[in-house]
């Protein structure tokens, strides 16, 4: 097959920057749109309350990028979520110290995590139908650990602090974001693992064959995932000081929405945190402007999908084969 | 086959016209001309060979010819008439067939259902006459004299030379006036290629057009009638099959003098010692029972006929064949099997079979390619000290002599020999000591095979041990001190010095089939 | 009839045989015209909705808003239908029409917008949920028992429901499949390339494809209609993910290619009848939702189990 000599090209594929850059353009836009008709928008108060919720979209999106760049996706936080959250409140209850029951928080969101990349390493079964079945077994987890009674809502005091105190007049959740977003963009950037990711979601067989162990990169993707579902747990707990059954409802798709309109390729390979920042806050800024015109669900649920394919195509674009 | 009628005699007279003609036609991709303003013209009753390193365009021109792609510019005459092959099944109602190098084969489709892909026959609903299909390609069968092959088989079952025959049949199935086969004879073995170019001929005789492209000079010679040569997208000249001189072609389809013969080889220095001792290696079916050895600076060449295991070997002792019993040690230490990256730390390197998908990350840079198998040592903290990578990518381009505008460059940008640089120098940065050559010069154009046998020379020379699995004959008796010959995945057979010919290694895979048992 | 197509459906019909032997084991009764009847009736619609997915599946794409659109020709089933056998008929069509259309959306944007179908399906859900919740706000709607009979009713053992699906594979699947688009959407999934270059009119089978499942979820809706007599918007996340999970469970592979209806069908029975299972055989029902997962990640496990053993790494690489 001829492979025509090409003058220089960047090694950034042409749309993917397009796509972050978009979104960003978008955001401002957005946020300009919605300042103009109530402008109680641009005021302190609101922009905090906004980073605020999209503190914890964003956190996931952290986990969920990085297992998208490998081609992969992960449905399993609603119910990682909602049952980390509700093992470290039960802990507590139950008399352990405030440490302890955040730390087997994180440590199982992080196992399920782990749990969920067998599926992908071991098995090669898709991830779509591994962590949908992760998903259910981990509602089913949680009704048995709750005897399907309400959760307990004696949160620990620290807990509280970080889900709906501030330091310096930051939210805490947006501080934690900050740091975990720091940490993952050095991570997507700097570090042989981040190198490792995009080239599993670009090409698994060539990396493998460059001797490097793609499974130990789906293992460390997902379990990031599963951390920061936990993470995004404690925190929600905090926000609405207790914990329910239905507090993972809304982060199954909402999260993965977020990564794509951030231009990160759902196939994997390409894309990166950057985007995923500016698609969280479009999602989030999305969401309040609808409630805020008072358009019932149905409009909200139409303009949003509307928007994410007016977003794909313009900067979503695949090559297919008939090309 | 059927003998030449005196009817058909005259239709090929009749047809020595051109029956297909391409005037003038551009194709680009993206920003690059893959073809610019090319002519080609091809006879019925001849077979066409159409030479030309890759990348020259011969694949495009061929693709736009059967209707794949659409010309940007220029036009397409069959017998004469301007015509507009739209897709492939109106190039081929118009009668213009073509046979792809990748196959386009459904794997879990069977074979009768591949074959008749897209012209199935079909009743008053669109249904489609499963029982009419069969017997159509029942006949074609017939007809083609392949009578080893079922139409109820899952194509994902068939050995790659019977894939390449069903592509073939495939192509036919349109009863085409021309039959354009792109490298369709990279997969098949002696005998399946000599009953394709006796069908071939045959099918001249009845006086239709033949476009064959191949790299095998060999191949060339026996069965061109004219010949036309492709650079840069354009055509550089055309001959008839008396006025052939392979120097001449080579210097036309790269555009500057190259020695074909093998570069001068090294002797393998009396007091060199043992750096590879395989012992029994075993797994199931796949491998049975390997043993031998090999010094440092020496070429091993491992032949055999298609599908003997060669491959699975060198596969082997990259760790890429798990549950492997035996034992492998490199320079008196044991080595741990059973996956890559203990292969690479022990000093295995493996030149993959298909270069490009799976030696590349297609869409990253040269410097991300360049160091990717050599990361750990330019990472600290698990972080990558942007200096020395970009550093080690520089290297790697200067002692490969890479032509790019810039490290940054993707590497799907480069030439295809380029590329095939990129993956050689990512192993030279792992300092491996064994280096596993997996079919190197398959599809390669002659000048991207005379580096590759350049490098080969060059590691013995600096002492790595060379293993080299290839299916071109030429290459055993010019580069290898000894050649180790499999059959039924095992070894059966070992040659040195004089006794390494290309008609010893023939007799040596051949005549083993017959023994029974294999050695201790 | 390849018999060798037909291997990977195995899983599913031996699982669905064994619990189905287990249930009567259990529960007797179930081997009554009333049990088999509801049985099969708790089935249906899932089983409808996976043929929709199958189809999306088999040209290697994915399609996650099979549930809403489900829910979508449900509400407005339910909505539309009134009393009288000549509306129904109308609102019947209707329904089909709906379905088939939010099906030709979604196929036309993945095909020519050429966007990949798990990104475009999963803004189309959001878009149908919303159509549905413009249609019908609050569950509710209005559905005339001889609907609901002529769908859920029997006679003797025989459940309409089954007559039901099995007239929809007659009418439609076999159709779909026996023709060059049925052949073109398997090519397109195993090879897509290669089919391009035969010949095949890739974005125009795609096309079709998404519209077809749009026209399967849509029966599935008019089943669940009957079934649940009312409509609601918001039913149909489950729909979607049972629906992956029984084409997966059915021997379908998510890249496309491969897959016939028996295997995914029997499956979606399989996973229906779980729960009623678990809860005849005495098991609290605590325990049944993690059950019910546990199975799912056992069986998806256990069927891949062969992979383990590949001695090449290059196969397990590459499925």
């Amino acid at each position: 097959m001829s492979t025509p000599i090409a003058s220089k090209v960047s090694a950034l594929p042409a749309w993917m920057r397009q796509g972050v850059t978009i979104s960003y353009v978008l955001l401002l836009v957005l946020f300009a749109l919605a300042a103009l008709i109530n402008p109680h928008y641009a005021s302190w108060a609101n922009i905090r309350n906004l980073l605020q919720i999209g503190a914890f979209i964003g956190i996931i999106a952290v986990g969920q990028t990085l297992v998208i760049i490998t081609g992969q996706i992960d449905l399993s936080i609603p119910w990682n979520l909602t049952f980390t959250a509700i093992l470290m409140s039960t802990l507590f209850a139950q008399g352990y110290s405030t440490g302890v029951a955040v730390a087997a928080a994180l440590l199982v969101g992080t196992l399920v995590g782990m749990f969920n990349s067998i599926g992908t390493a071991v098995f090669r079964i898709h991830s779509l139908v591994w962590t949908l079945g992760m998903n259910a077994l981990m509602e089913g987890v949680t009704l048995v650990y709750t005897h399907a009674q309400p959760p307990k809502s004696n949160i620990p005091a620290v807990v509280r602090t970080l889900g709906a105190g501030d330091i310096g007049g930051i939210p805490v959740p947006l501080l934690v974001w900050a740091v975990l977003a720091a940490a993952v963009l050095v991570l997507l950037h700097k570090s042989r693992f981040g190198r490792y990711l995009y080239a599993v979601g670009n090409n698994e067989s060539a990396l493998f064959l460059s001797g490097v162990d793609s499974r130990k990169i789906y293992l460390g993707a997902f379990a990031v995932s599963g951390f920061c579902a936990a993470v995004a747990g404690i925190l929600l707990t905090g926000y609405s000081s207790q914990t329910y059954l239905g507090m993972g409802n809304d982060y199954l798709l909402v999260p993965v929405a977020a990564v794509i309109i951030g231009g990160t390729n759902i196939m994997g390979g390409s894309g990166g945190y950057v985007g995923s920042i500016s698609g969280t806050l479009i999602v989030v800024l999305l969401q309040s402007v609808l409630s805020t015109v008072q358009i019932h669900q149905a409009g909200k649920n139409i303009i949003f999908g509307v928007i994410i394919i007016l977003l794909l195509l313009l900067y979503g674009r695949e090559k297919r084969a008939a090309d | 086959m059927h003998a030449s009628s005196p009817e058909q005699a005259e239709t090929a007279q009749g047809q020595a016209d051109a029956a297909l003609e391409a005037v003038g036609v551009s194709k680009h991709f993206g920003g690059t001309a893959a073809l610019s303003d090319a002519d080609f013209s091809c006879r019925g009753g001849e077979i066409h060979v159409l030479l030309g390193a890759n990348g020259a365009g011969k694949s495009t021109l061929v693709k736009i010819l059967c209707g794949v792609y659409a010309p940007d510019a220029g036009t397409i005459r069959l017998a004469g008439r301007e015509v507009e092959l739209r897709d492939p099944i109106r190039a081929a109602q118009l009668g213009v067939s073509a046979v792809f190098q990748e196959l386009s084969l459904c794997p879990h489709l069977t074979v009768a259902e591949n074959i008749m892909l897209a012209h199935e026959p079909v009743g008053r609903f669109g249904q489609i006459r499963t029982r009419a299909l069969r017997h159509q390609v029942r006949t074609l069968f017939e007809r083609l004299g392949i009578d080893h092959i079922r139409p109820t088989t899952l194509v994902a079952h068939l050995a790659l030379a019977d894939r390449q025959l069903v592509e073939i049949a495939k192509a036919l199935s349109h009863d085409p006036q021309t039959l354009i086969v792109d490298e369709g004879t990279s997969a098949l073995g002696h005998d399946e290629v000599r009953r394709l170019f006796q069908l071939l001929k045959t099918l001249r005789d009845q006086g239709k057009a033949i476009i064959f492209i191949s790299h095998r000079m060999a191949e060339v010679r026996e069965i061109a009638d004219r010949l036309t040569v492709f650079r840069n997208g354009t055509n550089v000249g055309t001959v008839d099959a008396q006025d052939f001189d392979e120097e001449r072609f080579i210097e036309l389809m790269l555009g500057e003098r190259v020695q074909q013969s093998f570069p001068p080889r090294a002797p393998l220095p009396r007091d060199a010692g043992t750096s590879l001792q395989v012992e029994r290696l075993r797994a199931g079916e796949v491998l049975r029972d390997i043993s031998f050895s090999a010094r440092a600076g020496e070429v091993l060449g491992i032949a055999g006929l298609e599908g003997q295991g060669q491959g699975e070997l060198l596969l082997a002792l990259f760790g890429m064949i798990r549950r492997l019993s035996g034992s492998v040690s490199l320079n008196g230490r044991r080595v741990r099997l059973g996956t890559p990256w203990r292969a690479k730390k022990a000093g295995f390197v493996l030149i993959p079979e298909d270069r490009k998908t799976q030696g590349l990350l297609q869409p990253l840079s040269l410097r991300e390619n360049i160091v990717m198998a050599s990361l750990d040592g330019l990472t600290r903290v698990g972080l990558i000290s942007g200096a020395r990578e970009r550093e080690r990518a520089q290297h790697g381009m200067q002692r490969m002599e890479i032509k790019a505008a810039s490290m940054e460059v993707a590497v799907r940008a480069l030439s295809g020999g380029n590329q095939q640089k990129v993956v050689i120098a990512k192993w030279l940065e792992t300092g491996g000591e064994v280096f596993l050559f997996y079919d190197p010069t398959r599809g390669v154009d002659v000048g991207t095979k005379r580096a590759f046998y350049e490098l080969i020379e060059e590691l013995a020379a600096a002492g790595k041990t060379v293993l080299l699995y290839t299916t071109e004959l030429s290459e055993f008796v010019g580069l290898c001190h000894r050649v180790l010959v499999m059959n039924d995945r095992r070894i059966v057979s070992e040659l040195s010095g004089d006794d390494i010919t290309e008609a010893g290694i023939l007799s040596a895979s051949i005549g083993a089939r017959s023994a029974q048992g294999g050695p201790a | 009839m390849i018999l060798e197509r037909y291997k990977s459906s195995l899983t599913a019909i031996v699982g669905l045989v064994l619990l189905v032997g287990y249930y009567v084991y259990r529960q007797p009764l179930i081997l009554s015209p009333f049990g088999v009847t509801t049985s099969v009736n708790q089935g249906t619609t899932l089983a409808l909705a996976t043929l929709a997915q199958l189809v999306v599946v088999l040209t290697g794409g994915v399609d996650l808003s099979v549930g809403a659109i489900v829910a979508l020709t449900n509400a407005v089933a339910a909505t539309y239908m009134g009393t009288h056998p000549g509306s129904v008929t109308v609102v019947l069509i209707l329904t089909l029409g709906v379905g088939t259309l939010a099906g030709l959306v979604n196929g036309v944007v993945v095909a020519y917008g050429r966007i990949q179908p798990i990104i475009v399906t999963l803004a189309t859900l959001y878009i149908y949920t919303g159509c549905g919740l413009l249609v019908r706000p609050q569950p509710g709607g209005t559905v005339p028992d001889f609907y609901a009979n002529a769908l859920t009713g029997s006679w003797s053992y025989l459940p309409y429901a089954l007559v039901f699906l099995v007239v929809v594979l007659l009418v439609a699947w076999l159709p779909l499949m026996r023709s060059r688009l049925g052949r073109a959407i398997h090519a397109i999934g195993d090879n897509a390339e290669g089919a391009h270059v035969s010949g095949i009119n890739v974005q125009r089978s795609e096309m079709w494809a998404y519209t077809a499942a749009g026209f399967f979820a849509a029966c599935a809706g008019l089943f669940l209609t009957a079934q649940t007599t009312s409509g609601d918007a918001t039913v149909g996340t489950a729909y979607t993910l049972n629906s992956v999970a029984s084409v997966v469970f059915g021997g379908a592979v998510l890249g496309g290619g491969r897959g016939v209806a028996l295997g995914p069908v029997f499956a979606a029975y399989f996973l229906s009848l779980l729960i009623s299972v678990l809860f005849a055989s005495g098991i609290s029902p605590f325990y049944q939702n993690l059950l019910e997962g546990a199975i799912l990640v056992v069986v998806l496990a256990v069927a891949n189990l062969w992979r383990l053993r590949t001695r090449n790494w290059l196969h397990v690489l590459t499925g």
